[in-house]
């Protein structure tokens, strides 16, 4: 009687099969049990062994064929038996006879755990839920094929790292406040460049006599707070506050400087700063950075600004346009002071140069305002000796 | 190091606390003038004398019923059980556990009944050969009394210290004694096998608080819980394991009830795998309770399922290679320990 022997169905979810390399070829006598060729399926190789003894009379699918399961791919048969040109029709329908004996049971068995899902271990799934492992895609080296918390740290570590940062108290503050002041003012950035030679010489001078008398010297920082300060003055409008639909204009000039921190930035206030002296505005500046980086500011140290300052050349800024403090009408942003090739009289010298941005809110004034507070403020500056007395 | 026998350790214990307290009295068979089978009560009665040392008739019934009344009246009774399997006999158990752990309750805490039993258990295979009734390992019956505290020291240093505290405090408390743990210093194939089973024991007075676990040898990848014999077997095994390059942590609970139960979950967190060895049969034994513990509370922790060593649910058999097949040997620990570390 012609044996057929079929694609075995390895695994469950097992639908066809690759017919591997044939052990025996036609005409070979096979014992019952012994390996005719491989199967090979997307899990693994199996093989397939005779379920009977006879002759291979046929072989019906070479190595590399992709065979549904259950179909025949061989045919064996007694010595002398004639066999079939094609395979009859009723056999087909009829498979069991020839099912390859122990596999199919293990691997039935080891399949019904994949079909259900692999073992994982309590830590090692509790350790993918707090990564955000995907389980399916790990082979588990435990015992009975677990995954263990060994395969999990190994995918965690290949996966790139994200650290999440929360927000700071500090940075909750800024963001906050800085998307109000976007959302509402009109920023509008004017450029000017300023000579600052003049003030650079008289910070140099008046350095020694400073710091005998008074213990503090003078820095750009305080003489742009002072000629700010002069300026705002003049043009009222840049001091002013756009608040309950109204513009308000203060009577004080109190200037903000802005102070980097490590992870943020703080505005202590310079208050009364027109009234003040070169002197006292530079100890103020002095003694206010050194409260802001040690959080010690008191709140009204930190509050009631009317302009502010943001300076960024100590790291080599050229230029920048801030975003407006609100509720002021205005922002200056400070680049560094270089020195660079300028032209005078047609000859072209070397000066120290800053570049100033001066942001405006377009809501409360025009650009034209703007622009002539950004001249007196220049001339402040590039006169500067007034500032130096008084 | 001042070597003692286990049973030289209980002997000092009992000595040492009858000589500060006049009311501590011991109950049992053979304790007097014979010492003792295990020779745990030697010389107690030429010492203390007839009446604080007393031989009673073959009724456990009554050792402990005396106990139990003694204890109401004031004293602060020792009965020995003569092996832990006859507590079945002449209404023993009622008197242990109706009455012995039920009375403070029962009587609103207007009485305590400070009696400690004391009984031994386990097999002596290979040295002897007890069989199905002079084998048993039954701690876990009284692990499931409430009102009875549990205690199952390892070595000499922990059996004196643990009935020290047992002989101090005023609740009912079953002291079990490992059999083979008796005989460490006088079988030199025992303890050249067993080198753990000696150790220094302190002539100074010391005490061993109850629910204070001993880790027995530190390690990093199992954590194999043991009590009495198979703390032994399990240092043995790690020997063997370590070849393996596996190095498991011993956990020694000391006592059952109260149960150490934060040592034991911190070690399993550390090490992500249990393995609970005990002599008592496998069903509803010391293990089952122990592993329950380690998965309600360090569930999230486990990198592998619990696995319990014990012995197999049989009588002890007869044939002394039986009796050995059937507890609990160095194999078994070794088998478990690799099998969930997979090699």
């Amino acid at each position: 009687m012609v044996v057929y022997v079929r694609m075995p169905k390895l695994t469950w979810t097992m639908e066809e099969g690759v017919v591997g390399e044939w052990h025996k070829k036609v005409g070979d006598h096979v014992q019952k049990g012994d390996v005719l060729c491989e199967i090979e399926t997307e899990k693994s190789v199996d093989e397939l062994k005779a379920p009977d003894s006879g002759i291979l009379g046929k072989v019906l699918f070479q190595r590399g064929s992709v065979v549904k399961i259950n179909e025949v791919i061989a045919m064996i048969a007694a010595p002398g038996e004639q066999l079939p040109e094609e395979v009859p029709t009723e056999i087909e329908e009829k498979p069991s006879e020839s099912r390859p004996a122990e596999e199919p049971v293990k691997t039935a068995e080891v399949a019904v755990s994949e079909a259900e899902g692999s073992k994982v271990s309590p830590v090692a799934r509790k350790l993918a839920e707090e990564h955000g492992v995907d389980l399916k895609q790990i082979q588990g080296t435990g015992p009975e094929g677990r995954i263990v918390k060994e395969d999990v740290l190994k995918v965690i570590e290949k996966a790139p790292q994200v650290k999440t940062v929360p927000l700071s108290r500090m940075r909750e503050v800024i963001k906050n406040r800085l998307s109000v002041s976007m959302r509402n003012a009109l920023h509008v950035p004017l450029t000017i460049e300023v000579d600052m030679t003049v003030a650079i010489r008289l910070i140099e001078e008046s350095r020694s006599k400073m710091e005998q008398e008074h213990n503090v010297h003078a820095t750009p920082t305080s003489v742009l707070v002072k000629a700010v300060a002069k300026a705002l003055e003049v043009h009222p409008i840049l001091n002013a506050k756009f608040a309950n639909e109204q513009i308000e204009i203060p009577g004080e000039v109190n200037i903000g400087v802005a102070v980097a921190l490590e992870d943020g930035l703080v505005v202590p206030v310079i208050h009364n700063a027109n009234k003040k002296t070169l002197v006292q505005v530079a100890k103020e500046v002095l003694s206010l950075a050194e409260k802001a980086r040690t959080e010690a500011l008191s709140t009204e140290e930190s509050t009631g600004g009317t302009f502010t300052i943001s300076n960024l050349g100590m790291f080599g800024i050229d230029l920048f346009a801030p975003i407006i403090n609100p509720p002021e009408s205005a922002i200056l942003g400070v680049g560094r002071i270089a020195k660079k090739a300028t032209v005078t009289n047609d000859e072209i010298v070397p000066r120290s140069m800053m570049t100033l941005t001066l942001v405006f809110d377009h809501r409360i004034m025009d650009g034209a305002v703007a622009a002539r507070f950004l001249q007196t403020l220049k001339e402040n500056l590039e006169r500067s000796a007034e500032l130096f007395h008084g | 190091m001042r070597v003692l026998d286990f049973s030289a350790a209980v002997n000092e214990a009992l000595r040492q606390e009858m000589a500060r307290d006049e009311n501590i009295v011991i109950f049992g068979e053979d304790v007097g003038q014979f010492g003792g089978l295990f020779a745990c009560t030697k010389n107690l009665q030429r010492d203390f004398g007839e009446s604080r040392v007393r031989d009673t008739p073959i009724s456990e019934g009554a050792i402990i019923g005396a106990a139990v009344g003694a204890a109401l009246g004031g004293l602060r009774p020792v009965a020995e059980l003569q092996f832990i399997d006859f507590v079945g006999c002449n209404g023993a158990m009622d008197q242990i556990c109706n009455q012995l752990a039920k009375m403070r309750y029962m009587f609103g805490g207007s009485v305590k009944v400070p009696v400690v039993i004391r009984a031994p258990c386990g097999s002596r295979h290979p040295i002897a050969s007890g069989a199905a009734q002079h084998s048993q390992s039954l701690e876990a019956w009284f692990m499931h009394v409430p009102g009875l505290k549990v205690v199952v020291p390892s070595t000499p240093y922990d059996a004196k210290g643990l009935l020290v505290t047992a002989l101090r405090g005023d609740d009912p408390v079953f002291f079990v004694e490992h059999k083979l743990l008796y005989y460490a210093q006088r079988m030199p194939t025992l303890r050249e096998k067993y080198p753990t089973l000696l150790c220094d024991v302190p002539e100074a007075e010391y005490a061993i608080p109850f629910g204070q676990a001993d880790i027995k040898k530190k390690g990093r990848d199992v954590t194999v819980i043991a009590t009495m014999m198979m703390v032994h077997k399990s240092i043995r095994a790690s020997e063997e394991l370590s070849k393996k390059g596996i190095d498991i942590e011993v956990v020694d609970p000391r006592t059952l009830i109260p149960l150490d139960k934060q040592a034991i979950v911190e070690s399993v967190k550390r090490t992500g795998r249990a393995v609970i060895v005990s002599e008592d049969c496998r069903t509803a034994g010391v293990g089952a309770e122990i592993a329950s513990v380690i998965m309600e509370e360090a569930f999230d922790y486990l990198d592998a399922p619990i696995k319990r060593v014990s012995a197999l649910d049989v009588p002890i058999p007869y044939s002394p290679v039986l009796e050995g097949a059937a507890i609990p040997q160095e194999e078994d620990i070794i088998v478990a320990v690799r099998g969930i570390m997979g090699k």
